[in-house]
């Protein structure tokens, strides 16, 4: 399976929808009442991304893709033997998804597995270019990645490496070696598909695009100053999964981030530890130290 | 026309040019006691309390600035737009900062 679609709250949808389109570079496939649906360039199916517009921002739920139907009913068994309550999400609740399963993680945030999804397509199959005409902004090819918070980090790399089958790529503990404070887990070939840091449950600490290389990360980052986008951190590299980056915040408050790089995992991957004392190196390889904004400010 | 912001636990005076939050005016000017975040409304750690004067709101969480603390004078700063004078707080007790 690999990460589908997030769905996001935001406080205004069409000061939103600007950010996401022109600064970032999405691009608008639907809307409907009060949700709004986009994509990255590259990617076929009919959104990534979902605006939900609310009182507060923050994630409503994110979706892996599986790659058969009947992988759903199988997963479906699997979450609900491991002791977790599953729902069929109905084809049709939002726009071009089929049926789903939905069910809440150990660390209270909303995750749906689903395969049907009307595909639209990236126009780039048949003899094609290396990209298309008309991108905006930052226009990252497709989205990347999750970082959540969470109480139980144990219990919820437990279920989603014993029932969904992601895989461990590094893994923060503390000095002494007892208490998981953050797993970086994949599913496919990337260094993180999700990641689980120890905080409050159910925030979210930020969801993230692909770039490129860095030279796309930097130009991003120009496009922030540019657009008076808010910058949290960056551009910089990562000690975990050896990445760069650039953070920023959309105008609800959304952290964002731009990635690109870091190292290609298979199953057999042995991971990789850092010990808390080392986070400031771990997160911000550079700068060798947080901020209290990036552990604090979540939605 | 501009107007100031005093912060009552320093005393330190905030000048907020015309259509400037009292955030950005407060990192512009080296004012570290109102902490920046996410500058969206969305996270709340730029909260303070608005003792005396008026001003306009722009859109905040409900998540972080509940109606009832909204009504006795909690700001997310970073969406708070000055139409007078103000005497802030940024030690005021909240439920969640
Ligand atoms: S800085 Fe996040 S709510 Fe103001
Ligand atoms: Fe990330």
């Amino acid at each position: 399976m690999r990460l589908g679609v997030v769905e996001t709250r935001v406080m205004d949808l069409d000061e939103s929808l600007k950010y996401y389109t022109e600064v970032v570079g999405l691009q608008v496939t639907g809307r409907e009442g009060n949700r709004a649906y986009l994509k990255g360039w590259d990617e076929e199916d009919h959104h990534s991304v979902v605006l939900v517009e609310s009182d507060r921002p923050g994630l409503n739920h994110m979706a892996f893709k599986v790659r058969f139907e009947e992988d759903l009913n199988r997963f479906e068994k699997a979450v609900a033997q491991y002791g977790i309550p599953v729902r069929r999400v109905t084809k049709g609740t939002r726009l071009a998804e089929g049926e789903a399963i939905e069910f809440t993680l150990p660390t209270g945030h909303s995750m749906q597995l689903y395969q049907d999804i009307e595909k639209v397509g990236n126009g780039l199959k048949l003899n094609p270019d290396p990209w298309p005409d008309n991108l905006k902004g930052m226009a990252p090819p497709n989205l990347d990645h999750l970082l959540l918070t969470g109480d139980d980090i144990k219990s919820v790399t437990e279920f989603m490496t014993r029932v969904l089958d992601f895989h461990i790529s590094e893994q923060v503990v503390s000095v002494d070696g007892e208490q998981l404070i953050g797993t970086f887990l994949f599913r496919t070939n990337s260094p993180h598909d999700i990641a689980f840091i120890k905080g409050p449950d159910a925030k979210l600490h930020h969801f993230a695009f692909h770039l490129e290389n860095w030279q796309d990360v930097l130009r991003a980052a120009d496009l922030l100053t540019k657009n008076d986008i808010t910058l949290d951190m960056g551009p910089t590299r990562h000690g975990i999964t050896r990445g760069t980056t650039v953070y920023f915040f959309d105008p609800s408050g959304n952290r964002n981030e731009v990635f690109t790089g870091g190292y290609m995992p298979g199953a057999d991957f042995t991971p990789i530890t850092w010990t808390e004392d080392q986070l400031g190196k771990a997160i911000f390889y550079l700068e060798r130290q947080l901020n209290d904004r990036f552990t604090t400010v979540l939605t | 026309m501009p107007y100031q912001a005093q912060v009552r636990e320093t005393g330190k005076v905030i000048d907020l040019r015309d259509g400037e939050s009292l955030l950005d005016a407060a990192t512009r000017q080296g004012v570290t006691a109102i902490h920046r975040g996410c500058r969206g409304g969305g996270c709340g750690v730029c909260k303070v309390r608005v003792l005396s004067g008026a001003y306009a709101l722009g859109k905040c969480s409900v998540a972080v600035l509940p109606p009832d603390e909204r009504g006795v004078g909690f700001v997310l700063s970073c969406k708070t737009f000055a139409s007078t004078d103000l005497v802030v707080s940024t030690e005021a007790e909240s439920q969640d900062r």
